[in-house]
């Protein structure tokens, strides 16, 4: 970021016909992007990528874009998108992820939606106290967690929408703000409304993890119940109160649909063999039958679920977790009922916001905010750091404590449609496996900060640039409409704007129009005091 | 075989859900029909599919509130209508698609032309094809655990590139807002069947009857004149082979759930239209349906598409922000 000494690599720095091709991409940027300043990415998975945005009209406000993978060529829109997309419009509750907007990229056709932006979820949560806390959640935050969890669940259910693939990660619990500590079930990817057909998982080309995979999936059973999120609840409610995953095992990674033994395993060493007994529909089950000697073969000594979870077997949060875990899915809880469980009628009570409990005296657990990944692009690429500044002495980087900007010399392509690269709380945030990060603390360090600009800012450097861009355009004024804010295809003006940067009561903005010729690389800059 | 066999369904699991993996929901030969109706009878009666039915009505209305059918008085959109109806129903039988995977894809049309115009004389020919493919497409990912690849749907006329069907598809997602889970009558026909017979065997093939109804109903009307629970119904009823008057058809209805059907007058013009039909066609209807006013259309425009030019589509709307105004989404 910012002042760009962070990455050297010379990765994307490249001679000027890798040069078009990110340029075509990049002036191909549609207008809607416009509205979203990109802060970075954080999330990646088999169906794309996550971004983290600012809406421009209203800086306050976090919005999370998943970019869908473009469909295989001959395919269409994918399926996955179109029902993720159909459930979630139809979807409105407290504690359902929202979707703000959906956007289409009409050049390469891919999907853009546009979420309410969430800091936490489960699996950072369960992390940071395992690993950095060195300490067991809060009664009261476990749950609440759960029972928002739940009333999302059955909010869901009674839609007759199956989630499919609940896991801590899906889990997102919102940040500072109104909804402070609100829970938010995310991902909808392989969610399914009433009878639409089903593919097993592994047919759907996408990996799930099998750790929270009830057991009658497991054994191969065809037909999808409500039950199995219940089961995916338990195992997440247990790795609540332990900190770590309750049934850990090896996946099998084969094509279709391969017999997991290994999970199935870690679940009776815990919860013990099932019996045709408890489980009646037991041996109807393909897995069940066509693997006897693997399983049915082995006997598992039963070492209780209480002793794994460290909770009294009499305990009301102990029987409400049996409950989940029941193997017969026909018997196990369903979220209504555990909604209605004794657990949630005891001190302490469930509140609103799961993260800063009602009574006092509890320690406030501070989060970290989430790993934001500056360096990819929303083609995903992560050809350039943002922040190649390019301009070396002079005035501007001499007015600047920060860091040294090398000087750089050659044509440079400049891969990021968005114009500042600010990040909305510095304070928190981290940089994984990048060098930027010290950097950043240097410059606190140093006094300085980053920025979350203001509107005005954000007006000023846009008319601004913009003119400078139709200045360097000169006479091939087109009506290229994205060549508003953007880079335009196949000529030698990029425009970057590199550092948005603050210091004392006064603003500094650079910004750097450089052509191919280094030669001619205008360095232009000026400040403005905003107060 | 199955883990949930539903005959054996106990009524705590009237919360759960029931996604079915392998079989159809509907089977398209009559003899699997047959089959079905025995398998089906014994399983309706729990709270598990009154639920279920009260969550289909309360999404009908949903959908309702958002569509303004617009009569299409022209003659032209109702010969093009019937010929993507031809086609849809013969690349379904060609795919092994099921009946409502049709259907459903014949509400799609029918709600994007309610929204959108398709003009230009040499234009909307393709522009048709074109829809009914991307239509049909969009139903099949919906509906089916197969899609097909974009390429294997057959166009006689046109040969259309994968990426402009992909355009097409988003069109029709953006236009539809993105509301692809439309309630099609075929979700309520075993329901209504078991209901209707009142615990009596319903006669043979009477599901069977109900979805060929259903199906010449859909030649016959703009899907969004009629909610998908009326035209069900009406199918059933005349499925079931009673001669009903009014009176005694609202005594039927009221009798089998109060306020399931708002719209009785509705009920009973499709439910005459219905027995029309049935007159017409007879009890066994073979795919593609030949009706009256086909063969109005076989000389006419159609055929003239056969010389209309190729020609990329442009949509000047289309990476706007799609299809999510802020006033709806406050549902």
């Amino acid at each position: 970021m910012g002042d760009g000494n962070s990455n050297s690599s010379s990765r994307g720095i490249s001679g000027s016909s890798s040069n078009n091709n990110s340029n075509n991409s990049n002036s191909n940027r549609p207008e809607w992007l416009q509205q979203y300043d990109l802060i970075g990415k954080i999330g990646e998975g088999t169906y794309g990528l996550v971004f983290l945005a600012k809406i421009k009209s209203n800086r306050s406000k976090s919005i999370a874009i998943k970019k869908f993978k473009q469909s295989k060529d001959g395919d269409g829109v994918s399926p996955t998108a179109i029902r993720e997309i159909m459930l979630l419009r139809e979807i409105n509750h407290e504690n359902v992820v929202k979707l703000v907007n959906v956007h289409i990229n009409h050049v390469d056709m891919s999907l853009y939606l546009a979420f309410d932006y969430a800091e936490h979820d489960l699996y950072e949560i369960i992390r940071h106290h395992r690993d950095k806390v060195i300490q067991a959640i809060n009664p009261y935050t476990v749950k609440a967690l759960l029972w928002q969890l739940l009333n999302g669940l059955n909010y869901l259910h009674s839609n007759w929408i199956i989630h499919r693939d609940l896991k801590p990660s899906n889990i997102l619990v919102m940040g500072e703000g109104e909804e402070q500590g609100v829970v938010k079930i995310a991902d909808f990817g392989l969610a399914r409304i009433y009878q639409a057909p089903l593919k097993p998982l592994s047919e759907n080309g996408v990996v799930v993890t099998i750790w929270y995979r009830a057991p009658e999936l497991l054994l191969g059973a065809k037909h999808y119940t409500s039950a199995v999120d219940m089961w995916a609840v338990g195992c997440i409610f247990a790795e609540l109160l332990t900190l770590k995953p309750l049934f850990q095992g090896q996946e099998v990674k084969a094509t279709p649909n391969p017999f997991q033994l290994d999970q199935l395993d870690k679940i009776f060493r815990v919860l013990g063999h099932p019996t045709q007994d408890k489980w009646p529909t037991l041996v109807n089950l393909p897995h069940w039958q066509s693997d006897l000697q693997h399983i049915q073969g082995h006997k598992y000594e039963n070492p209780g679920l209480h002793s794994v979870v460290h909770l009294p077997p009499k305990s009301h949060a102990y029987d409400l977790l049996s409950k989940m875990l029941e193997y017969d899915p026909r018997k196990r809880i369903t979220a209504a009922q555990a909604l209605e469980h004794e657990y949630f009628r005891l001190e302490p009570l469930p509140g609103r916001n799961a993260l800063v409990p009602s009574q006092t005296g509890e320690k406030v657990v501070t989060y970290p905010t989430r790993p934001v990944d500056t360096t990819t692009d929303f083609e995903g690429t992560t050809s350039l750091q943002p922040s190649q500044p390019v301009s070396s002495g002079n005035a501007v980087s001499g007015s600047m404590a920060g860091p040294h900007v090398p000087s750089r010399s050659g044509p440079r392509p400049v891969p990021m449609w968005n114009e500042s690269w600010q990040h909305s709380n510095a304070k928190g945030c981290r940089f994984p496996g990048s060098s930027a990060a010290a950097d950043e603390k240097e410059r606190l360090r140093n006094g300085d900060a980053w920025i979350s600009s203001t509107t005005e800012v954000e007006t000023l450097l846009r008319e601004w640039l913009y003119s400078m861009q139709n200045f360097m355009r000169g006479d091939c004024a087109s009506e290229d409409p994205h060549l508003k804010w953007g880079y335009r295809r196949n000529t030698r003006t990029q425009v970057q704007q590199n550092l948005l940067y603050k210091r004392s009561e006064s603003y500094l903005f650079f910004l750097v129009l450089y052509c191919d010729d280094p030669a001619v690389t205008i360095k232009l800059s000026f400040a403005q005091n905003i107060r | 075989m199955e883990e949930f066999d539903s005959r054996s369904t106990p009524p705590s699991l009237s919360t759960q859900l029931l996604c079915q993996e392998t079989e159809a929901c509907l089977n398209e030969e009559e003899r699997a029909a047959v089959d079905d109706e025995e398998t089906f009878i014994y399983s309706v009666s729990g709270i598990e599919e009154d639920g279920y039915v009260q969550m289909l009505l309360r999404r009908e209305t949903h959908v309702g509130e958002s569509e303004s059918p617009r009569a299409s008085t022209d003659d032209w959109i109702k010969c093009a209508r019937l010929d993507a109806i031809t086609w849809i129903l013969k690349t379904r039988a060609l795919f092994g698609f099921r009946y409502q995977t049709a259907y459903l894809s014949m509400t799609y049309f029918d709600r994007f032309l309610s929204r959108r115009i398709i003009d230009g004389e040499r234009e909307k020919y393709w522009a048709i094809r074109l829809l009914s493919l991307a239509c049909l497409s969009l139903a099949a990912k919906m509906e089916e655990c197969r899609v097909p690849a974009l390429s294997e749907f057959r166009v006689e006329e046109f040969n259309f590139d994968s990426k402009v069907i992909e355009r097409m598809e988003l069109l029709v997602l953006n236009t539809l807002e993105w509301r692809m889970n439309s309630v099609t009558p075929f979700a309520y026909v075993h329901y209504f069947t078991a209901k209707l017979s009142k615990n009596h065997t319903p006669p043979k093939n009477s599901i069977s009857k109900a979805v060929q109804l259903i199906l010449a109903m859909m030649r016959d009307v703009n899907l969004m004149d009629h909610r998908p629970s009326v035209i069900a119904g009406a199918a059933t009823l005349v499925a079931l082979d009673r001669k009903l008057t009014k009176q005694a058809m609202e005594l039927e209805i009221n009798s089998l759930s109060p306020n399931l059907f708002s719209e009785l007058e509705d009920l009973f013009s499709c439910y005459n239209r219905m027995q029309e039909l049935d007159m017409e066609v007879g009890t066994t209807i073979e795919s593609p349906i030949r009706l009256r006013g086909m063969d109005a259309c076989e000389n006419s425009s159609v055929i003239s598409a056969l010389t209309a030019k190729r020609k990329m589509l442009t949509f000047s709307d289309f990476d706007r922000n799609c299809g999510i105004p802020e006033e709806k989404r406050q549902r």
